[in-house]
């Protein structure tokens, strides 16, 4: 008792006879998490204001004579004619190594009940992104641990790949695929306006998988404000951006755009801006560029650090020429297409290869997985031709039929089951085995038991060939004709 | 409008720069005359550019005890040399428990106790 009142007396004593100058305005009107202040002369766009109780904001609508700003806290507690301070500050989150394993809130405070967080800097949520002289080219791969995504829509670090599809396509689990399959990239999952439930469900799985480790989960829940949702992926992005200042690889997914745009929307009718297409403001492209921007792949003299950006955009009964969609599309360096049809037939990942494309991936793929991706490609581009043909024809020539079977051995050998991504070695011998037709004499019900026995089979009594192939990331003829044995005595147990 | 209001209340003020009572009387009745639309948004952004340029005049001065005239006046006159001070309206503030707050337009020159111990508070 005594050390805390010798402290308030020091600090009594302490205190300076000094006065303070502020830039100050009066709440004209509050309400829906908008305030309108009067006053504010010299506040700045962006600029952080203080509202009594220690609830803050940020005025994003200057004005004639007043000042239109978002409340970043419980705006019941604010009334009218209450006096708003200007702060000169921009709004800045907590970041560093302590939020490693942490679930936030887009103001980088604690909500998994785990103490307080030790950060080592603060960010602003709001930051230019890297210029020209700073980047590189993407060069390194980043595996998602999914054969279909790292074969042939290959995405590299410091990559902006959008995920885009219908609710209830495996647009998230693929994300977290992504996640579950990172080692050495530190991943940060931002939720956007999703069910409270369903985040919680996130969080558990990734626990489960021993992926939190190196995970940091932003919250923005649907009971959130607009305005918290719509500062989730900024704070996420500048949470990415330390690690990624200081060398480190970063991860980044935003869980999804749509629902940010929507807040966004929200917010900018509320603050009575002119509504354009679909009552989205005209600056909601900026809203996005300005977001996916800031991912990068940063040249060595800056530290050599990248941070890949995986958003998430959800159309609606499959319309991807919807605003925001487009949008998106126009900013990312790719997009990976769900399809409902291709997920209720069976398909898992629906992912449909036709309409996805990785525009900067492919220079980042491994020799080994361009050695089998170039001949999956092909020949699964000829199934999808060959198919829709088949449908009206019966009588068909040798060859069209081979590449038929060929192309649903590929697609039996693309499925794979949630959460449970691939190492890049085992992708590649399976890959192989298949491109290479030695799946063909397998009926196509048995191939998934066969690619189970086979790769359990390489993994107990081949391991030394998994670690060559990992290692040398190319298919050289010793390796080939090694696989080649394996393979072909695997396979007599299922042939037909 | 804003260039409009801000030339009308100019034109409000007499030779010395004080708002004159007749002036603003006259230019009201001229802009009556108006349309109906256009009277309404003039007359609006007239009456609001008036208003804040009265209470851009007005030093708040709080303080916990009563602050005497000689104090008000130098006051007045140290506040003036950054902005143009008309009146001073001297408020009794106990919530300061000491020191004074001095409010002019939108800017506040803070020296009370409540304000040093509320960063006290933050800074816990």
């Amino acid at each position: 008792m005594n050390d805390i009142l010798n402290q308030i007396q020091a600090e009594i004593l302490d205190l300076k006879q000094t006065s303070s100058k502020q830039n100050v305005g009066s709440v004209v009107e509050v309400g829906d998490g908008i305030a309108r202040v009067d006053g504010l002369s010299e506040v700045g766009l962006s600029e952080m204001i203080e509202f009594p109780n220690h609830i803050f904001g940020i005025a994003l609508n200057l004005e004639q004579y007043s000042v239109g700003a978002v409340i970043l806290g419980d705006f019941r507690n604010i009334r009218e004619g209450d006096e708003v301070k200007t702060t000169g500050k921009i709004l800045s989150v907590p970041v560093g190594g302590g939020l490693v394993g942490r679930v936030v809130d887009a103001l980088g405070n604690p909500i998994d009940a785990k103490g307080p967080i030790k950060a080592e800097a603060t960010y602003p949520v709001e930051r230019k992104a890297s210029g020209v002289i700073s980047r590189q080219s993407v060069n390194q791969p980043l595996q998602t641990g999914i054969k279909a995504l790292d074969s042939m829509i290959p995405i590299g670090r410091g990559q902006r790949e959008l995920i885009i599809g219908d609710r209830n396509t495996g647009k998230t689990t693929i994300a977290l695929d992504t996640i579950i399959n990172q080692e050495d990239v530190v991943c940060i999952y931002v939720a956007i306006g999703q069910k409270a439930s369903k985040i919680a469900q996130i969080v558990a799985k990734l626990e489960e998988k021993g992926a939190m480790d190196h995970t940091i989960v932003v919250v923005a829940s649907a009971s959130d404000s607009a305005t918290m949702q719509y500062i989730a992926p900024y704070a996420g992005t500048a949470i990415g951006e330390y690690f990624m200042d200081q060398g480190k690889d970063a991860l980044i997914v935003y869980d999804d755009l749509s629902k940010h745009a929507w807040a966004y929307r929200q917010l900018s009718l509320l603050l009575r801006r002119p509504s354009g297409r679909e009552a989205y403001p005209g600056d909601v492209f900026y809203l996005h560029s300005r977001l996916l921007e800031r991912a990068a792949k940063l040249s060595k003299d800056f530290g050599g650090g990248s941070m890949t950006a995986l958003p998430i955009i959800e159309t609606q009964a499959g319309d991807v020429s919807a605003y925001i969609p487009t949008n998106v599309i126009s900013i990312t360096d790719g997009q990976i297409y769900l399809e409902s049809d291709l997920f209720y037939s069976g398909v898992r990942p629906a992912i449909n290869v036709g309409l996805s494309v990785s525009r900067v991936g492919s220079s980042a793929q491994t020799k080994a997985m361009k050695q089998v991706a170039g001949k999956l490609r092909l020949d699964l581009a000829q199934f999808r031709e060959l198919a829709a043909f088949a449908q009206f024809s019966s009588d068909l020539d040798a060859s069209t039929k081979d590449q038929i079977e060929r192309g649903k051995r590929i697609t039996e050998i693309l499925k794979q089951v949630a959460y449970n991504p691939l190492p890049l070695a085992q992708q590649i011998v399976i890959l192989w085995a298949v491109t290479q037709g030695y799946l063909d004499s397998i009926p196509v019900e048995k191939i998934k038991d066969f690619e189970e026995s086979f790769i359990r089979n390489i993994k107990l009594n081949h391991k030394e060939l998994l670690s060559q192939v990992a290692e040398k990331k190319e298919l050289d003829e010793a390796l080939t004709q090694k696989l080649e044995k394996i393979v072909v005595e695997e396979s007599r147990g299922y042939s037909s | 409008m804003l260039k409009i209001s801000n030339k009308l209340v100019d034109m409000s003020l007499d030779k010395a720069g004080n708002l004159s009572e007749s002036r603003v009387v006259s230019i009201s009745n001229a802009l009556k005359s108006l349309g109906e639309v256009e009277r309404f948004t003039i007359l609006k952004a007239f009456y609001l550019a008036l208003v804040k340029r009265v209470q851009s005049r007005v030093m708040r001065l709080e303080s916990v005890l009563e602050v005497n005239a000689h104090i008000q006046e130098t006051l007045k006159k140290l506040i003036s040399k950054s902005r143009p001070v008309e009146k001073v309206v001297n408020v009794i503030n106990p919530n300061l428990l000491g020191g004074i707050r001095i409010k002019v337009d939108d800017l506040v020159f803070d020296t009370s106790l409540r304000t040093k111990i509320d960063g006290l508070e933050r800074r816990q």
